[in-house]
């Protein structure tokens, strides 16, 4: 029997939800053409068919996909999760569905679109990723190191390890605006938390002079002769300027 | 002086130090501060576009040197100071608290004497390391003329150790720098690299056998400030990866900032272009098995300003491509410019799945517009594209200049009905 093309799957945005749809794929009439979180559900001609999450049915796909595909698919898929990219989930289904068919050469398959495109996302994630390793900036506000962070993709649970083994003895907080998500570690407790309109605490004027040692170093390291801004916003674009003390105007 | 001073004075005479690297070392220890990350991270970019990853400041600028070059030579009226080793300490973990850096690059104007000033940073980072358990990277630099005992004391501490080559040329040192010698630096290099082989062989017995530099050692030195051609430069690097075992070697391209009769006039601009090709040659030598010789020779002992030396070798070897890419070994594809090591890793394990084509390159990442014209894929070249040196030079001197050489256009002829790609497109199509 031809399945339906004209159906949208709407799953809970979680990758367990995702593993939900992989699973109705295959046992029901539907092929979606698309797949979207509730939170992003827009208003098209498509019938729009929900999949409710069941951990059971998730255990099923994960355990199909290590055995068929690989078990590092599994760990390359939930990464892809975290792309801010539109269409990631769809594009994961096809590589799920062709991986079932190639087995575990499906990451070498380049020249697939599918394949190219989660390839693709996922260095966009481990790019920035790195990037936001030197970008992150704390200031100390009662003995607390709290930094805020507006990355594009959610990278808090990659990057946490690096910070939680680095610092391991501060008290931190990271929080990342566009995500709406905060890592806390305290001693010896970890977690990563969906936060709503959060406002930071102030610092007080030695944590100034701090930023203004750090700045003044800053503008002494670079050499006039060799100015080149083009390098410069290659390497760290303008969007990530407004959190970091060294260009800030104003101190 | 207070803090602010003293951070400006020594850090604006640091900043010529080229090296920022914060790679090759994995430490972490529990109970201490930090830790390293073994491909090295940069927490900012300053505005000349380099890359800050370390606090890197003098220990002090103080010098008994008489280095034609430095601004903080001898003879040279500027504002000296020097950091106290406890505020030094401070000032480094406080920022690396705050995630503003990766660790410290310390270097030091000559204070008495070279052993004297070598103690004092020892003591620095001592207080680093022991008191506030300090475990985040640091670069030292030896200065010429340290005697052993201590250089073997501070690798023990350091993750990675430096000693500035500063000329390219044993006779060009001597004239601008009468204190420093050949034999100075060579000493303390070779010292390095013992202790470092020895160190790794004693960790492949001993499991905690301590670190002697384990991110390596690196040297700098200046170019455009003498008259040695980029053939001797490049030699003379090759020879230092060669028989020293050094990680890195930097190259500065020569800022002038006194007026001596020994160097370049004052007005001279650094010569970037030509630091640039030498950096594009050091990564040829050190990731794509190239031997100075080939890049350079008697007849050519300057780079070609328009083509980088990867292009140029090609140009100069036409006669080993087109290489078809979905047999050629991973040697020769390394040899093609536009093909780095990633995409030719990437080649070698996508081709044993499928056979590639132009479109699959460009995914993975192959830079095409220099590739087209030294490779093949199923035996076929790019469309429209003509394999010969006189094309591909045209095109790829009128990339970098930016001028708009078509690589299709020959001289143009009034009467000759040429066939364009639009043409083809429209017989194709049935338009015509």
């Amino acid at each position: 029997m031809r399945k339906r093309t004209d159906v949208i799957f709407v799953y809970d945005g979680t990758f367990d939800g995702f593993m939900n749809c992989v699973y109705t794929y295959y046992y029901s009439q539907f092929k979606p053409v698309d797949i979207t979180s509730e939170d992003n559900v827009q208003a098209s001609f498509y019938q729009q068919v929900t999949i409710t999450t069941d951990i059971e049915k998730s255990e099923q796909v994960k355990k199909a996909i290590k055995n068929k595909i690989s078990k590092y698919t599994i760990r390359f898929l939930q990464e892809c999760m975290l792309s801010y990219q539109k269409g990631k989930e769809i594009h994961m289904l096809w590589y799920v569905v062709k991986g079932f068919k190639v087995g575990y050469n499906i990451a070498k398959l380049v020249s697939d679109e599918d394949v190219d495109f989660l390839l693709k996302a996922n260095k966009h994630i481990h790019r920035e990723k790195h990037l936001y390793l030197g970008l992150v900036r704390f200031y100390k506000s009662n003995d607390v190191y709290i930094s805020q962070i507006k990355p594009k993709n959610q990278i808090l649970p990659l990057i946490a390890n690096h910070f939680v083994e680095r610092f391991f003895n501060q008290s931190f907080m990271i929080y990342d605006s566009t995500n709406n998500q905060v890592l806390l570690h305290d001693k010896n407790i970890t977690q990563i938390m969906s936060v709503e309109n959060i406002q930071l605490p102030e610092f007080n004027d030695d944590e100034l002079a701090m930023q203004k040692l750090w700045k003044l170093f800053y503008d002494t390291i670079s050499i006039k002769e060799r100015y080149n801004p083009k390098c410069r916003m290659s390497f760290m674009p303008k969007r990530t300027w407004d959190m970091l003390p060294e260009l800030n105007d104003n101190i | 002086m207070d803090i602010f001073e003293k951070l400006e004075i020594l850090s604006e005479s640091a900043k010529y130090d080229a090296s920022c690297s914060s790679s090759g070392s994995n430490r972490s220890k529990n109970g201490s501060v930090g830790t390293t990350f073994k491909g090295g991270i940069c927490h900012s970019w300053s505005s000349d576009g380099r890359c800050i990853s370390l606090l890197k400041v003098l220990f002090t600028n103080y010098c008994e040197y008489d280095c034609a070059y430095c601004i903080n030579r001898k003879s040279n009226d500027v504002r000296r100071t020097a950091f106290t080793p406890k505020e030094l300490a401070d000032l480094t973990i406080n920022f690396y608290k705050r995630n503003y850096i990766e660790g410290l690059f310390l270097s030091s104007g000559v204070l008495k004497s070279p052993d004297y000033t070598m103690e004092l940073i020892i003591k620095s980072i001592e207080i680093l390391r022991y008191e506030y358990k300090f475990n985040g990277y640091i670069h030292a630099k030896v200065i010429p003329g340290t005697s052993p005992e201590l250089v073997e004391k501070i690798g023990l501490l350091v993750d990675r150790l430096s000693v500035n080559i500063e000329m390219p040329s044993a006779k060009s040192l001597e004239k601008v720098a009468p204190q420093k010698s050949k034999n100075k630096i060579l000493t303390p290099m070779r010292a390095i690299q013992q202790h470092n082989q020895q160190s790794k062989y004693n960790l492949a017995l001993y499991k905690h056998a301590p670190k002697f530099s384990p991110a390596g050692q690196s040297t700098q030195m200046i170019v455009g400030a003498s008259n040695e051609s980029d053939l001797h430069i490049l030699r003379l690097t090759q020879g230092l990866y060669d028989n020293y075992s050094l990680k890195r070697v930097y190259f500065s391209a020569y800022v002038p900032v006194n007026n001596d009769k020994l160097l370049p006039a004052i007005d001279t601009k650094p010569p970037l272009l030509r630091e640039h090709r030498l950096y594009q040659a050091d990564w040829l030598l050190r990731f794509y098995n190239f031997r100075a010789d080939e890049i350079l020779d008697e007849k050519n002992t300057m780079f070609n300003q328009f083509l980088d030396p990867k292009c140029n070798w090609a140009l100069n070897n036409m006669h080993l491509f087109p290489c078809e890419v979905n047999t050629a070994p991973y040697e020769m594809l390394l040899r093609v410019p536009g093909i780095g090591v990633t995409s030719a890793k990437r080649i070698i394990s996508a081709r044993k799945i499928a056979f590639l084509d132009f479109d699959a390159l460009q995914k993975i990442g192959v830079v095409l517009k220099r590739a087209q014209f030294f490779i093949t894929c199923k035996g076929k070249s790019a469309p429209y594209v003509k394999i010969d040196r006189e094309n591909a030079e045209r095109y790829l001197i009128g990339q970098s200049t930016g001028f708009n050489l078509d690589y299709q256009s020959e001289q143009l002829s009034l009467f000759e009905n040429r066939i364009t790609r639009e043409d083809v497109y429209k017989c194709v199509s049935g338009q015509m």
